[in-house]
């Protein structure tokens, strides 16, 4: 994705790139669904979506299904989009918060086009007139990361691109700067840079191993540190949506790609062993697996710093968040745009870095208290891990957000971040936090206006569904479908 | 869905009691000038029926008005329509006019003159943000990297036209923003029209005492024996807080500053933007309304002000406090907060203080989770027009006045030092969370105070050089050619004055 990323914006400004990689080191393997941002991603590097899909076995991908994370037998959808639309410049949901406190109960996801679509398996592409129900909605994807990853290399080679197979094993370091003047690689190869980019993963072989650079714990907050992967066949049409099942130890994910569902289960091996959590996956696949379960060990946080030296630590090297908002590979992504905004010349300023360590820490930063949000938005205790959610202390900048939502379904907002409200009241209003006040404005309106609103809302959305072809038919239709499976 | 109640032991004790108690019915604010006339006008728009609103009129609220200067921006065209004053209804019954941003001529040691207009984001090209274009062109092609250039708003407002910008964005006129020249004793009686009828009641009295405990206002004692009580008490009294309790605020404040006004009658609209100069003592503007020419001296207190206008001065301390919003009583206005009028910034913040109001009136008398919050946003607002401000005296060649001393005086803000750095380094502009001033208007400003890239981002290589000076330069003659298209402020005015009559 880097050497892609790079590739794309730097070619012909005489910046030699050198992509390193070992065959003998596996990926990770996982990390397969996706955010709207990868669009954009991709538009920028001028790759075609259908030609993507069909090399990555591509799904499209609508939102998440949450379940039973408020409470057991629960489950909504967090979904790319708005809920309705505003009313006289007030958040849709007050309105719908208002009905709600005078016994008009509804769901807050029957007023989402993207959300009735996937539970109905549709898709269908947004229109032109994005102020429509129907169109007003983002979307990604559902791949295969290691396709992905062929796909790229071969784009990043096509742009002149160097592709060195080998290991990293050790570094030069000038003992003067500091900085970082070559890797060395298992066969002896000597490799010279000026910029290095580390993405050796878990160990980050030069930001930490070599720059000591240092890692900032965050299992206090977001405790689960191992998972368990398998993939198995598909059973039924592909779905236009993840899937995240909340477990006594952690969650499962389910993952559908045109070819195959991938599953993991992200726990924390306080509360329940290897073994058992393998089991447990492999009971609750719905279709034969393909694989054996694939063992990971991770501990969630972040680098200290993310660009030091002359070195700028991308994927897992940077850090580690747990994918329950498929967040990794977009991290990676808001790491190359930021790179590329503060693209360093010969000699590489300590204000550039500065800068790019300020808005990764911040990416991170949030990303993390909207993941916590999830463990603690519930009321659930029944096991151990539960109840140790129930007994934290929250970070004070989540605390205060939960505070303001409970007290009127006040959303404290930020510009620069992946989530935003409407994803703030999908996990916050799905997993049972009703605001005890809504935002007295909403009163404005007579009751009978407003319930006359939110119907009209409902109609539109429930009459785009059904003008929405199956997600199936729609992948073949688009020419999404990967030949063998079209 | 059920409330859920298990959640409940990690809210505070407080939060939790104020389920069982009453909504807010009744809010009392404290001094009619214009943040209180303002605000009422504002409160009463968009509050539901059944809370009722009490605006005193206390002496001297209107004192420091002055400071809320002459220009307002682009966003109070939207704020005034939320209260139900379009143009038909403002232009008419005012001197107002429009405004295009502010001219600077003269600013600081190096005399330095340059246009800050209201505009839409500058284009971005392969990605690639405008300035870095202008860089890459300034050793080869110097008089294609002149900001000013591209800017549509600083066409016309050097040339005096206008008209509104239409929504065609094919059309160079599209890029154009614009707010409104004012004067803060026309608003206020416009706004006071708009609140002469329930919910708003007006009365005009002094506040002789407030009654309180400890932490809460319970009511007010009025001359004229009126004794008022409320559920929440607003204080747009002035900086002299007439409300006791307010005094307890702490309040930054960097120095203060004297002003004075005066107007000279025009027959036509002498120009569509606002012409600041800097002088030895401060600073004049000249602002063009539609029958006269206001102008506006500000100085700092130890200047010789026998130089200045003999109209009568007004002195104000320029800060904000920490904590406008304090248990159940909320400090607006001057009462809050004073900057200094080099932007639109002082009426830009006071409306957004008043929008930010609105969105957290108080539902149940426990008002801590809309006092922390209108406080964090309230802070970080003035402390970002702060640093746009500081940013006018950030220069290797300043004044050596008093008045410069001063403004120089105040810390220059991590955030500020970060936006120079960075735009100075290479060109990055950076921003930070719903700053009230956009990466158009850093751009203007820092190119207007000489503060130039070193470097650009290298990807803006990729466009070739005869396509980009092409197609800068069509964007120029684009933007001369419409603003010569365009009618003068005073022909457009009139037009549109006598349009708006036929209508009524």
């Amino acid at each position: 994705m880097t050497a892609a990323g790079l590739s794309n914006k730097l070619n012909g400004l005489g910046v030699r790139i050198q992509l390193v990689e070992s065959d003998q080191i596996g990926t990770i393997g996982v990390g397969e669904a996706t955010l709207p941002h990868i669009r954009y991603f991709n538009n920028s590097l001028g790759i075609d979506e259908r030609e993507f899909m069909r090399a990555t076995r591509a799904t499209f991908k609508l939102g998440i299904e949450f379940c039973d994370w408020g409470q057991l037998g629960d489950s909504y959808i967090h979904p790319f989009g708005d809920y309705g639309e505003p009313i006289n410049d007030i958040d849709f949901h007050h309105f719908w918060l208002r009905l709600w406190h005078n016994g008009h109960k509804s769901r807050l996801d029957d007023y989402s086009y993207p959300v009735l679509a996937a539970e109905s398996g549709k898709f269908q592409l947004p229109g032109p007139d994005v102020m429509k129900i129907g169109s007003n909605f983002g979307y990604a994807y559902q791949f295969d990361s290691g396709r992905y990853a062929q796909f790229l290399r071969q784009y990043a080679e096509a742009l002149d691109v160097t592709r060195t197979e080998g290991k990293a094993v050790d570094a030069a370091v000038d003992a003067e700067t500091g900085y970082i003047t070559s890797i060395n690689l298992e066969d002896g190869t000597e490799i010279e840079a000026d910029l290095f980019i580390d993405c050796s993963g878990f160990r980050g072989v030069l930001i930490e191993q070599k720059l000591g650079t240092g890692y900032e714990d965050w299992s206090e907050w977001l405790p689960c540190n191992r998972a368990v992967a398998a993939q198995c066949e598909t059973v039924g049409p592909s779905l236009p949506y993840t899937r995240a099942t909340a477990r006594e130890a952690g969650w499962q994910w389910r993952i559908p790609l045109q070819h195959r569902v991938g599953n993991g289960y992200v726990y924390w091996n306080e509360y329940i062993s290897d073994d058992e959590a393998a089991h447990q996956l492999l009971s609750t696949l719905e279709g034969e697996p393909l694989t054996d379960p694939k063992q990971l060990y991770f501990k969630t946080g972040k680098r200290r710093k993310l660009w030091n030296k002359n070195v700028i630590a991308i994927g897992l090297s940077g850090g580690f968040l747990e994918p329950l908002e498929s967040t990794s590979i977009h991290l990676i992504q808001e790491g190359i745009t930021a790179l590329l905004e503060l693209f360093p010349d010969k000699t590489i300023h300590t204000s550039d870095a500065d800068e790019y360590n300020r808005r990764m820490d911040l990416n991170f930063d949030r990303v993390r208290d909207f993941l916590l949000l999830h463990y603690v938005a519930t009321q659930r205790d029944d096991s151990e891990m539960w109840r140790y959610f129930r007994n934290m202390t929250l970070p004070e900048s989540l605390q205060e957000k939960l505070e303001a939502w409970m007290h009127r379904g006040y959303l404290m907002r930020y510009e620069h971040g992946v989530f935003l409200p409407p994803s703030w009241v999908a996990v916050m209003a799905g997993q049972n936090l009703m605001p005890k006040a809504y935002d007295m404005r909403a009163n404005a309106l007579s009751e009978e206006k407003v319930k006359s609103r939110l119907d009209s809302i409902h109609r539109e959305s429930v009459t785009a569904v059904q003008q929405t072809p199956s997600h199936a038919d729609y992948l073949t239709q688009y020419g999404a479908a990967a030949d063998e499976l079209a | 869905m059920l409330t859920t109640s298990r959640n409940m032991a990690r809210l505070p004790m407080s939060w939790r009691n104020s389920m069982q108690q009453a909504p807010l019915k009744k809010i009392v604010i404290c001094g009619a000038g214009l943040a209180g006339v303002m605000c009422a006008a504002a409160l009463s728009r968009a509050l539901p029926a059944g809370i009722d609103i009490l605006l005193i009129d206390t002496e001297g609220a209107d004192k420091t008005d002055i400071f809320f200067g002459t220009v307002t921006p682009p966003s109070s065209y939207k704020f005034l329509l939320d209260i139900g004053i379009g143009e038909p209804d403002l232009l008419p019954l005012s001197n107002t006019s429009f405004s295009l941003g502010t001219q600077y001529k003269n600013w600081g040691g190096e005399a330095r003159s340059w246009t800050q207009s209201y505009h839409q984001p500058l284009p971005v090209f392969n990605g690639v943000e405008f300035q870095h274009y202008l860089t890459r062109l300034q050793s080869t092609f110097p008089h294609l990297a002149k900001l000013e250039s591209y800017i549509m708003s600083t066409h016309a407002a050097q040339r005096g036209v206008f008209a509104h910008p239409p929504e065609d964005r094919k059309i160079p006129l599209s890029t154009v923003e614009y707010g409104y020249h004012f004067l803060p004793s026309e608003w206020r009686k416009i706004l006071s029209g708009h609140i002469t009828s329930a919910p708003v009641k007006l009365i005009k009295a002094d506040i002789e005492s407030v009654q309180h405990d400890r932490h809460n206002i319970r009511g007010l004692k009025l001359s004229g024996d009126i004794v008022v009580e409320a559920d929440f008490f607003i204080d747009c009294t002035g900086p002299d807080y007439f409300i006791p309790l307010s005094r307890q605020l702490h309040r930054s404040e960097a120095r203060k500053l004297v002003a004075a006004a005066s107007f000279s009658p025009q027959e036509s609209i002498s120009g569509v933007s606002r012409t600041l100069t800097g002088t030895e003592y401060g600073w004049t503007a000249r602002t063009p309304f539609q029958n006269s020419d206001h102008t506006l001296t500000i100085c700092d207190p130890s200047s010789d002000q026998s130089k200045i206008s003999p109209a009568e001065l007004t002195s104000a301390a320029i800060g904000f406090c920490d904590q406008p919003w304090r248990n159940n009583y909320l400090t607006l206005g001057h009462s809050a907060a004073c900057l200094e009028p080099l932007t639109a910034a002082p009426i830009h913040l006071l409306q957004r203080d008043i929008a930010r109001l609105i969105e957290l009136i108080p539902v149940t008398p426990n008002m801590t989770v809309e006092r922390r919050e209108y406080n964090r946003r309230f802070k970080e607002d003035y402390e970002h027009a702060d640093a746009f401000h500081r940013g006018f005296f950030e220069t290797a060649e300043p004044l050596g006045t008093a008045y410069w001393d001063a403004a120089r005086a105040e810390p220059v803000s991590s955030k500020l030092e970060n936006k120079i750095t960075q735009f100075q380094s290479r060109g990055t502009l950076v921003q930070y969370d719903l700053e009230p001033f956009g990466k158009e208007d850093w751009t203007q400003l820092h190119m207007g105070m000489g503060r130039f890239p070193q470097r650009y981002d290298k990807i803006a290589d990729k466009v070739p050089e005869r396509s980009l000076v092409q197609t800068l330069q069509n964007r120029i003659r684009a933007n001369e050619e419409m603003a010569l298209r365009l009618p003068s402020h005073y022909q457009y005015m009139m037009k549109l004055l006598a349009y708006f009559r036929k209508q009524a």
